[in-house]
């Protein structure tokens, strides 16, 4: 245990300056560029700190800060961590180091509010993911909207106007039957804190309608089929950046919900509904699949890809509930492979919008028949991308493929058809990866209209530490299992309990 | 003595006149800001009588107030009418629909 | 030995990596490094299979590294030290290091020349990872590795519009296949909570008896999980129906050609099932099914190869039929016969491929055997290589080729697989054909080079090209004889193959002893037809006495390959586009987002034009409203008292 409050310097300490960056527009373009990258940097190894003084043999709450904030109501603020938030609050300050680095190179008019608003978006997502708190979590997670909302809303492309209404009304719908779930239960439980919801005994019609609310709001999030099509929208018109922390990171949010409210709450209702869940999930892997291999636009491609790789989040947090009487050593293995599956996905599509962002820069067009033949002028870029398209299609040895690995065991612990359903994924993920790699970076394109030339050194540092830690992931995901494993295992077996 | 029903009544008479005026009357503002003065001198009026009739000075103390606030409105009223006058060139009511849905 | 091991295996991925770093040194460079590194691998193998051999080792499987070890996914860098493992290593370096040596002057004038030795390297290092693997999950990153080097080394001419839409196919027909062996994978995974080999081998009878239900019906796990890894070697050996990825891989440089879809990368399915032969052994209908498979694959595939005209796809379908043998020998339980094909197969094949590589070089890249002729006089080296190499491969007595095949085809028949049998006699007729139509119409007849080149044979090729094809000839033409004996008595995987008494009494019973066996050969069925081929395209190719017009109908279907050409070139895109489509604009765009999410809004928004008209903007509507609201307030006050 560290003597100072590291969760809550995590949380203020980018919003703060974010703030300081947006307020104040005398900051220049180098020096707010410089300023953010110190605070992402500064918030990066915070977080390694938090990550080397976490204890992974205990399953316990740790760094826990619990204030009264409004007494009457049992409302706290109460930031704590186990393995999922440390894994995920890794990511989140990797990421944001990474897009730091990478907009630093990048022109926009006020930049320093845009990288402002990038840090705040920063503290709140650390703050999601440590609240647990539910109103604080609510807060966290409803204010996450806002500087993603200006982000898309002020730097997007032409449409923006409609993506933004569209990503912030949809996403809204969802939180409002959150918050009336929540509410019910502080109601039942006299209090906010997460926690206490988990004791509560509920009738099987109350489980089932907070199930549907929280199904609803955590699914937008994820997003799950058929509620996926604002993403798809907010990822053209946002810029790269935003682009990036959205899929990587924001989508998160939603797989994060699920494991914290859904499972423990909602356990008897999930396990009655388990089945029409994970055919929802298969939805998603297949049917998406099937419309991302459609796309003609390079960032909808990977958006709709976004979404069949949330496919098997979902579907391994759903198998839990399928798997919990009969399999638990393969529920465990469905939500071990859930939440890999989610950290490697954070770093596999930042890396490819990256990338597509780089070549937007020379062709300015998304689409894929306009860019072609990059190879010959970006070799090293095309190598990079090539390796995250494989990634992206599950090839062993990089992380895409431990995820969708364990999913597709524990898939099989339950039956074998949605084993094969979830591994033909492999096919289909493969096939439209490959196309993209297939129509923009192969090919003979002689006269370069674009104006390719070999992308600049600090968007080479981003991507080879994307594929540093893709391959480490990939090849010995070792660590993530020590910090994940005692936090899923106390899920699961709290979850068994609760039913016993 | 005139019985206070009489009052009553010609105060009413002032009021609807007023409440037509406000609605009936599609021409001019200032004849709105007429009718609205209208209106609170029959309320005025009213306080006066029923204060007479209860033999309690508030109701007539506080026409004074009511009087005070009404000159002001009235002068903001006003004020905002040559505002509004040298934007628009008129003071017609039926031009003033710009919070129409 | 473990440590001389990893070096072995470590020494190609140095090399990759060595090459990747240095990406701006010169040629000379790469052509030392990468050469290098794979002739480390090569005296290793060497070294060590004398080593394994000379002192009677005994299999062992070693655990080098730990790299995740949490209850079902335990990720170990593991090596099988065996017979088995070394041969086959043996066989891939060999093969690589010829295939470098070779493409040093093969690639000498493309740009890409470092590209090509990084690919190359990472090749090897990726098919020795799947060689020496101990455990299955090691075993699946390698096959998806080498899938990925080949991917890359198919498209390796990113300019050429055709080398890309063969890799992007030869890839995703490989991942169907990947999908059967991860399913294989994480069901073993479920079933015995390992992937170690020998952990496996050792419980494998106790589990025999698990039932699981696929689909309704009941299976042993075991054959289910067999039935599963077979699909992922079906797809990369390519057996029927996953085999149209190869012939369109040969867009790929021809080295490549020889090294990955001829000798090495291929026979991996072959080399996994012989690896997991203990386990096959006890499976139940399986075996019958991969000897159907294969036999069918040698047959009908070899016919496709009599109508190409464009010599790397004949070679190439020769490839596919000739891997059909070894499945088939694999569904007979004559795991060491399988072994032996492969290995004969590599070098033969490999040299097939690196001449047909100098013809096309020499005729300035030109594939078609129709605008080809008359070379011999010109490269005499070269015709007498692939003089050698077809011999082989048809199976003339003596030759490495005739061992291997002669026995597949001797011991399926011995052990009464009549149908196989059949199908695999008769495409020894088809094998004599194509080999021999390459062969008459490339070597003779009238030259086809301009005459300036015709007389200048003293520089047939560059020496660096003509020097493997020398090397490859020995092992092609003579391995066979060598290695005959100990291999039927099972002397040579002793302890690694399954069923080693089914050779065993084959040769015991039949074969007696190799010269025996070429004695013999003479006086059967299978000589009979293979003389019949020779002399009928020696008058059919070569004089061109007689023409025989096949009826075009079954041209057509052979042509198209049975319709797998279309299937593949057509439908299966077409489909794939037109669901993609489908469930794009029709589903979710148009039912899902504007039916039910944008309709929604604009539900919405219509009522709410509606309920604006009620905001006029004139004061004294608002004024009337007010006022009657308040009149009915009153009266509903009065009312209600």
């Amino acid at each position: 245990m560290l003597d100072y409050p590291i969760l809550s310097i995590l949380v203020w300490l980018p919003i703060i300056v974010g703030l300081m960056l947006v307020v104040s527009s005398d900051f220049g373009k180098s020096s707010s560029a410089l300023i953010t990258l110190l605070t992402t940097f500064l918030v990066f190894i915070i977080s390694i700190k938090l990550f080397q003084s976490y204890d992974h043999l205990s399953g316990e709450l740790q760094f826990v800060e619990k204030l009264v904030w409004i007494s009457g109501l049992n409302i706290f603020y109460y930031l704590a961590v186990d393995g999922i938030s440390v894994s995920l609050i890794l990511l989140t300050s990797f990421i944001n180091l990474l897009i730091a680095i990478f907009a630093s190179s990048e022109n926009y008019e006020n930049k320093s509010s845009y990288l402002g608003y990038f840090l705040i978006l920063e503290g709140l997502l650390i703050g999601t993911f440590s609240a647990f708190d539910s109103i604080l979590f609510y807060i966290f997670f409803e204010s996450l909207l806002i500087p993603l909302f200006l982000i898309i809303g002020i730097w997007g492309g032409e449409n923006r106007k409609y993506a933004t209404i569209k990503f912030f009304l949809y996403t809204l719908f969802g939180s409002v039957l959150m918050l009336i779930s929540i509410l019910y239960l502080a109601n039942l439980a006299g209090s906010f804190a997460i926690r206490d919801f988990y004791s509560l005994t509920l009738s099987f019609e109350e489980e089932v309608l907070i199930l549907l609310a929280f199904l609803i709001g955590f699914g937008i999030k994820i997003p799950m089929w058929p509620v996926h099509t604002w993403l798809p929208d907010a990822h053209v018109e946002a810029p790269t950046s935003g682009s990036v922390i959205l899929a990587s990171v924001l989508l998160k949010v939603g797989g994060y919900g699920m494991i914290r409210f859904l499972l423990p709450i909602t356990t008897e209702a999930g396990i009655y509904l388990s089945e029409y869940m994970i055919f929802l999930s298969l939805v998603a892997i297949i049917y998406i699949s099937f419309v991302a291999f459609a796309q003609e636009d390079m960032k909808k491609l990977i958006a709709y890809s976004s979404v069949a790789h949330m496919g098997f989040v979902t579907m391994g947090i759903f198998l839990v509930f399928n798997l919990l009487g009969k399999n638990p050593t393969a529920a465990e293995i469905g939500l071990e492979g859930a939440m890999i599956q989610m950290i490697s996905h954070g770093l596999i599509s930042a890396a490819l919008f990256f990338c597509i962002g780089i070549m937007y820069r020379y062709s300015h067009s998304r689409l894929i028949k306009d860019n072609y033949g990059v190879a010959q002028f970006m070799p090293i870029f095309s190598f990079l991308m090539i390796f995250f398209l494989m990634a992206n299609s599950g090839l062993p040895g990089t992380s895409g493929f431990v995820g969708e690995f364990l999913v597709i065991t524990s898939a099989l612990g339950s039956s074998f058809l949605f084993g094969l359903l979830a591994a033909l994924s492999l096919i289909l993920s493969a096939s439209y990866s490959l196309k993209l790699g297939k129509n923009v970076l192969f090919g003979d394109n002689q006269k370069n209209h674009q104006g390719y030339i070999e992308c600049m050194n600090n968007e080479k540092i981003v991507l080879s530490a994307l594929v540093i830690f893709v391959l480490y992931l990939g090849i010995s995901p070792d660590f993530l299992f020590n910090l994940l494993d005692k936090s899923v295992n106390d899920i699961i077996t709290s979850i068994s309990i609760g039913r016993a | 003595m005139i019985p206070i029903s009489y009052y009553l009544i010609l105060s009413t008479i002032i009021f609807t006149l007023s409440i037509a005026g406000i609605f009936i009357n599609r021409k001019n503002i200032l004849v709105l800001l007429m009718s609205l003065e209208l209106m609170f001198l029959s309320v005025n009026f009213n306080l006066i009588t029923l204060g007479n009739y209860l033999g309690d000075l508030t109701g007539q103390v506080f026409v004074f107030f009511v009087l005070t606030v009404v000159a002001a409105e009235s002068a903001i009223g006003l004020a905002l009418l040559i505002v509004l006058f040298r934007n628009k060139k008129s003071i017609d009511v039926d031009d003033l629909s710009e919070l129409k849905g | 030995m473990t440590a001389l091991t990893i070096i072995l295996l470590i020494s190609p991925l140095i090399g990759t990596l060595l090459l990747l770093t240095c990406q701006n040194r010169s040629k000379k460079y790469s052509i030392l490094i990468s050469n290098i590194s794979i002739l480390i691998s090569f005296l290793l193998s060497l070294f060590i299979l004398y080593l394994y051999y000379s002192s009677n080792s005994v299999p062992q499987s070693i655990n080098v590294l730990t790299f995740a070890d949490i209850k079902l996914f335990s990720l170990y860098f593991g090596l099988y030290i065996d017979s088995l493992s070394l041969v086959m290593s043996s066989v891939v370096t060999s093969v690589s290091l010829l295939v470098h040596y070779y493409s040093i002057s093969y690639m000498k004038h493309d740009r890409s020349f470092n590209r090509f030795f990084i690919y190359t390297n990472f090749f090897t290092f990726s098919m020795l990872l799947i060689v020496f693997s101990n455990n299955f999950l090691q075993l699946f990153i390698g096959w998806e590795l080498v899938g990925l080097s080949s991917y890359l080394l198919i498209g390796f001419w990113i300019k050429k519009e055709s080398a890309i839409s063969a890799n992007y196919k030869a890839f995703l027909v490989n991942r169907v296949g990947d999908v059967g062996l991860l399913l294989g994978l994480c069901l073993i995974l479920l079933s015995y909570s390992t992937t170690d080999y020998n952990q496996i081998f050792e419980i494998k009878n106790s589990i025999d008896m698990d039932r699981m239900d696929i689909f309704g019906y009941s299976f042993s796990a075991l054959s289910a999980i067999c039935m599963l890894l077979f699909i992922g070697a079906m797809a990369k050996s390519a057996q029927v129906p996953l085999q149209f990825w190869l012939p369109d891989s040969m867009e790929g440089p021809t080295p490549i050609s020889a090294l990955i879809h001829a000798a090495t990368m291929v026979t991996a399915g072959i080399y996994m099932v012989a690896r997991l032969s203990p386990l096959y052994e006890l499976t139940d209908g399986v075996l019958i099914f991969i000897l159907y498979i294969g036999s069918i694959t040698a047959f009908f595939l070899g016919l496709v190869a009599l109508v190409q005209n464009d010599i790397k796809r004949i070679i190439a379908y020769s490839t596919i039929s000739q891997l059909g043998y070894m499945t088939a020998a694999l569904g007979a339980s004559l795991y060491s016969l399988a072994m032996f094909h492969l290995i004969t197969h590599a070098f033969f094949k490999a040299l097939l491929f690196l001449c047909a590589g100098s013809i096309i070089i020499k005729c300035h890249h030109e594939q078609d055997i129709r605008k080809i002729a008359g070379l011999r006089k010109v490269m005499p080296i070269t015709y007498l290589a692939f003089l050698y190499a077809s011999l082989s491969l048809i199976g003339f007595p003596l030759t490495s080729g005739f061992y291997s095949k002669e026995s597949i085809i001797d011991a399926v028949g011995y052990f009464g697989h009549t149908i196989p049998y059949l199908m695999l006699l008769l495409s020894i007729f088809t094998t004599t054909l194509y080999t021999s139509k390459i062969f008459f119409k490339v070597f003779f007849g009238k030259c086809s080079l301009p005459k300036s080149e015709e007389n200048n044979f003293k520089i047939e090729n560059d020496r660096q090209m003509l020097l493997p094809l020398f090397v490859l000839t020995a092992p092609a033409v003579f391995l066979g004889l060598f290695i005959y004996d100990p291999l039927m008595m099972g002397l040579l995987f002793q302890d690694s193959l399954a069923a080693n008494e089914l050779t065993i009494s084959f040769y015991n019973n039949y074969v007696i002893n190799s010269l025996n066996f070429f004695l013999h050969s003479f006086m059967t069925i299978n000589f009979l037809i293979l003389f019949a081929g020779l002399i009928f395209s020696y008058f059919y190719f070569y004089k061109r006495s007689f023409d025989i017009s096949i009826p075009r109908f079954i041209r057509a279907v052979i042509e198209k390959e049975y319709g797998f050409d279309s299937l593949s070139r057509y439908f299966i895109p077409r489909i794939q586009n037109n669901i993609s489509r489908f469930l794009w604009k029709d589903i979710d765009i148009s039912t899902i987002d504007n039916g039910l999410i944008n309709n929604t809004s604009n539900i919405i928004n219509s009522l709410s034009n509606k309920v604006k008209k009620l905001q006029t903007g004139y004061i004294y509507h608002y004024s009337l409203i007010i006022i009657s609201a308040l009149i009915l307030l009153l009266i509903i006050m009065r009312i209600a008292h």
